[in-house]
């Protein structure tokens, strides 16, 4: 039985601009918790993360009552973020809060159709940290027009992403432009070293944390380990394809190919031409190779 | 019936009148406008079935305004002398590497129509085709067209004739075959000047030239004939006298032009053959048929041979087509026999064909065919000439592929293909058409005056000079105007290496070429930039080098991509992610991959095409 839950809830207050994920302006359909409530199996679980969509539009004690886990990540909107739902959360055993922030700049949270300033949002955290000491962000880069300077609120943990125009996002059926990838790679290298120097380190492609606050619900995706995802837009991960573990080399505990021999060719020459590094049968990606780290895997599918 | 004409198969024919002829021209001059107009004054084609060039029945033909095959359509004539005529016409192709087509169709006929455009003159097919026909021994009648044009001039291009051709013009047809104008008086020549089929009788043992066939994907071998002796009809057990293979005839029938049955072809007659044969190679252009029981017993002279002279590589785009790109060129070689081909392999593109055309056009229509007709997906590596190897110890040899270059120093000598080239020009572009000959390797042995305005320059060039560009060049220097014509003259000694072609430091098999020592550099220099600007850019820098030997001769780089996007992978993703990267890597099946660097077809287009204009 698989020890990684995702939740999913594809409930939002309105659309995001930039965003492609599988959600809907709307009020959660009534019965949506208890359903997922009546499929949970007995567990136990190494990791829950509760995603979005936005989880907290939710009523979720149903499911606050039944779960517990070493990690249990709730994922929040800032206008979420009330003492009442904290207390909930922290009474009921979630104990990892990311909250979506996306920029620090007012007129890009607007463009974004966010719905709060940079200083609620930092407001918002503060008052996650009184609950929660391991708590997140999550940063866009690389969205139109988009400019601030990264600010510390205190953060375990930040995940940097840059803009994807995908065909089905408000943003990706407008013609407007977007930062070439040379500006998007400069300023991802700067938010880097600004989180380097809070103490966060890069342990994924996308995430940063600091030592021992790394999620270890993605690293279990990322690793290949099974997991159950329940609700609507949700994958589960069951009996994996052994290959999926080539995403490990996301991480910065690289890929072990003890297993998988038929990729070591292919690796190999990327070591040549700069892009890994290999310790033993592990392979990890240099700074560059964190560049272009899809292609890689594409040649190893 | 009506007066004029009607469909073939009414006319029951009589030696006297059937008239075989074909039409004959220098590239655009109209034969196959004119052959429209023959289609409808003789109603063999209704009105609402006639097209433009009704009878460039390929897509790739109508695309690209050009007869490739020749084709033949039989039609009825009734004449100013109120006899009825069968007509069997030709159609041929104007272009030089399609001579053998003309050739071809001139087995099959007694007469020619020699369309002359009356604004242009004569041009280099012109007189290459009307050796060809005066060789064959085909009486030739002199058609001008184009007089509508207001660039005609009749007087000047009728001396051309009688100076250059030596075809008397006392009495010249003027026409325009696009108004129409003219045209009657054609039919009236046919008749007139053209002589019937000459025979043993109809009643003598059955001899039938192969002049085409074609591969039907239901019927079969379907064989096009041109009967000139005794009789043929359906049920008959008729014998290819050259290759001994017999066949039931299941039909036999005329070009209408649609292929229409008919219950028998007599001698004079042109027409087609559908019998049991399946396989393409068991039958060949220039054999005669007979009857297998009381046949002929000698055979006509058919056609000679004919040699490939331009070489390229065909590899399936993906391994597992091989037999399908073996099945589609056996099919093709039936409709044309001028290409050859044999297994070849490649370390870079594994099993293949290394194939022979008559020039580049043919090269490359065929390679079009092969994708149209049999939707064949194919690589084609840089066309090559053959060479001749002379070995240190003696032996001599032939190359027609790079990769079978033997070590240099083995080598005593190695002889390149020469041509003899005559191209007419304006005079006033003289020197710029003498310097690409010369740039080319070539020299100018003498100058021919054509009239106030044009000249004649008879050359000597390499082959392999040829393969690329000249024509594009030839018609840019001379703005359009410069007509080429020629033939192989043999061999020459010549300092030629092998150029190989580097990716990423790894030798790419399929880009090696033949090329001159002095024009190696620049040659390599525009591969390079060739291939740099075709293969996409990979996460790493990518060196793309020529090289003769060991000596690196030129080099470009090809820059890396920046970034692939950076997205978010959380676990509801990751099987979109799989399917992305499956995706990512499926787009690049489309390529063929050389030491991780991989190669879009378009890249083999390129080094083929890639020309970098000074
Ligand atoms: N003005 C004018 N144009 C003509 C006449 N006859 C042909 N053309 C044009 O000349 C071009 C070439 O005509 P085609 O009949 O395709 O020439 P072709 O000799 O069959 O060409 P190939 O088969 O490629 O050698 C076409 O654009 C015709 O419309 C004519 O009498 N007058
Ligand atoms: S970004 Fe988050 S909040 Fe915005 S629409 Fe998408 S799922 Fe909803
Ligand atoms: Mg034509």
């Amino acid at each position: 039985m698989a020890e990684n839950l995702y939740i999913h809830f594809p409930f939002c207050r309105r659309k995001c601009t930039y965003c492609a994920l599988p959600s809907k302006a709307m009020r959660p359909t009534p019965g949506y918790v208890e359903n997922i409530v009546r499929q949970l199996p007995p567990g136990p679980f190494k990791t829950i993360y509760f995603g979005g969509g936005t989880p907290a539009l939710c009523d979720l004690s149903p499911l606050l009552d039944r779960l517990e886990a070493p990690e249990w990540t709730v994922e929040l909107h800032p206008l979420d973020v009330r003492r009442e739902l904290l207390e909930t959360l922290k009474a009921g055993g979630v104990n990892r809060i990311s909250m979506g922030v996306q920029s620090f700049s007012d007129a890009t949270l607007k463009d974004m159709g966010r719905g709060y300033t940079a200083a609620q949002a930092h407001r918002a955290f503060d008052l996650i940290r009184e609950y929660f000491d391991n708590a997140g962000i999550d940063l866009i880069v690389g969205y139109p027009g988009d400019k601030w300077e990264l600010e510390d609120w205190g953060f375990k943990h930040v995940s940097v992403y840059s803009l994807i125009l995908e065909p089905e996002s408000i943003l990706g059926r407008q013609s407007r432009a977007i930062p070439g990838d040379d500006e998007t790679l400069d300023r991802i290298r700067e938010i880097a070293e600004a989180l380097d120097r809070m103490g966060l380190r890069r342990y994924e492609i996308s995430s940063y944390a600091k030592e021992g606050f790394e999620c270890r619900h993605n690293l279990a995706v990322w690793r290949g380990e099974d997991y159950l995802g329940l609700g609507d837009g949700a994958e589960s991960g069951l009996d994996r394809d052994p290959r999926e573990k080539m995403l490990s080399l996301r991480t910065r505990y690289g890929l072990d190919t003890s297993a998988f021999p038929q990729w070591r060719e292919t690796l190999d020459f990327h070591v040549r031409e700069g892009l890994l590094t290999k310790t033993g049968l592990v392979y990890r990606l240099t700074s560059r190779g964190t560049e272009v780290c899809d292609s890689i895997l594409a040649e190893l599918v | 019936m009506r007066r004029g004409g009607g469909s073939a198969e009414q006319v029951m024919a009589t030696l006297e009148n059937i008239r075989n002829f074909c039409i004959i021209a220098h590239v655009d001059h109209g034969k196959t406008t004119l052959s429209d107009r023959i289609l409808e004054l003789t109603h063999a084609v209704s009105q609402r079935e006639l097209k433009e060039q009704t009878l460039d029945a390929m897509d790739l033909e109508r695309e690209r305004g050009i007869t490739i095959k020749s084709h033949p359509v039989s039609m009825e004539y009734e004449a100013k002398d109120g006899k009825k005529y069968l007509f069997n016409l030709l159609d041929t192709p104007g272009h030089v590497d399609f001579a053998y087509e003309v050739s071809r169709s001139m087995g099959a006929c007694e007469g020619a129509l020699l369309v002359v455009d009356a604004a242009q003159g004569v041009e280099a097919q012109t007189v290459a085709n009307t050796y060809f026909a005066q060789d064959a021994k085909l009486e030739i009648v002199p058609v001008l067209n184009k007089v509508d044009l207001p660039g005609a001039n009749v007087p000047e291009v009728s001396r051309e004739i009688e100076d250059i051709l030596a075809i008397p013009m006392d009495d010249p047809l003027l026409v325009s075959a696009k108004t129409g104008q003219g045209c009657e008086a054609v039919l009236e020549a046919i008749v007139q000047r053209i002589p019937p089929p000459e025979t043993r009788g109809i009643d003598a043992p059955l001899r039938a030239l192969v002049f085409d066939s074609v591969f039907d994907e239901f019927r079969g071998v379907i064989t096009y004939v041109r009967v000139v002796d005794g009789s043929l009809k359906a049920g008959q057990s008729v014998v290819f006298m050259g290759s001994r293979v017999t066949t039931a005839v299941h039909e036999v029938g005329i070009f209408s032009p649609n292929k229409k049955p008919v219950e028998k072809l007599e001698a004079g007659q042109v027409g087609y053959i559908v019998g049991t044969v399946k396989d393409p190679s068991e039958i060949k252009i220039g054999d005669t048929v007979t009857t297998a029981k009381l046949g002929a017993d000698d055979p006509l002279p058919g056609f000679h041979d004919i040699h490939p002279t331009v070489f390229c590589g065909i590899y399936p785009m993906s391994t597992d087509e091989f037999q399908k790109v073996e099945q589609g060129l056996e099919k093709l070689h039936l409709n044309d026999s001028a290409f050859t081909f044999h297994h070849e392999s490649s370390l870079a593109l594994g099993f293949g064909f290394r194939c022979g055309f008559l020039g580049l056009l043919h090269m490359e229509i065929v390679q079009e065919r092969l994708r149209r007709e049999f939707g064949l997906d194919i690589i084609t590596t840089s066309p090559g000439v053959i060479y001749k190897l002379k070995m240190k110890d003696g032996e001599e040899r032939e190359l027609d592929n790079p990769l079978q270059m033997p070590d240099p120093s083995a080598l005593e000598t190695i002889s390149e293909p020469i041509l003899k080239a005559r191209i007419i020009t304006p005079s006033e572009s003289i020197g710029d058409v003498m310097r690409i000959v010369m740039d080319r390797r070539g020299f100018v042995e003498g100058t021919e005056t054509i009239d106030q305005k044009r000249v004649m320059l008879h050359c000597k060039l390499p082959l392999n000079e040829i393969l690329i560009d000249f024509h594009d060049t030839l018609k840019s220097v001379s703005h359009g105007y410069a007509s080429m014509d020629y033939e192989p003259a043999g061999y020459q000694v010549s300092d030629i290496v092998k150029m190989d072609i580097l990716l990423n430091g790894e030798t790419v098999d399929a880009f090696a070429t033949m090329v001159h020592r002095d024009k190696a550099r620049s040659r390599g220099i525009q591969m390079c930039k060739a291939l740099s600007e075709a293969i996409p850019p990979h996460q790493f820098k990518i060196p793309v080098q020529a090289a003769i030997g060991k000596e690196i001769i030129a080099r470009e780089d090809i820059r890396p991509f920046r970034k692939d996007v950076l997205a978010k992978l959380y676990g509801g993703d990751v099987t979109r992610k799989m399917k992305v990267l499956e995706k990512q890597k499926r787009g690049k099946a489309r390529m063929k991959e050389f030491g991780h660097v991989n190669v879009p077809q378009s890249a083999f287009i390129a080094v083929l095409k890639g020309t970098i204009k000074e």
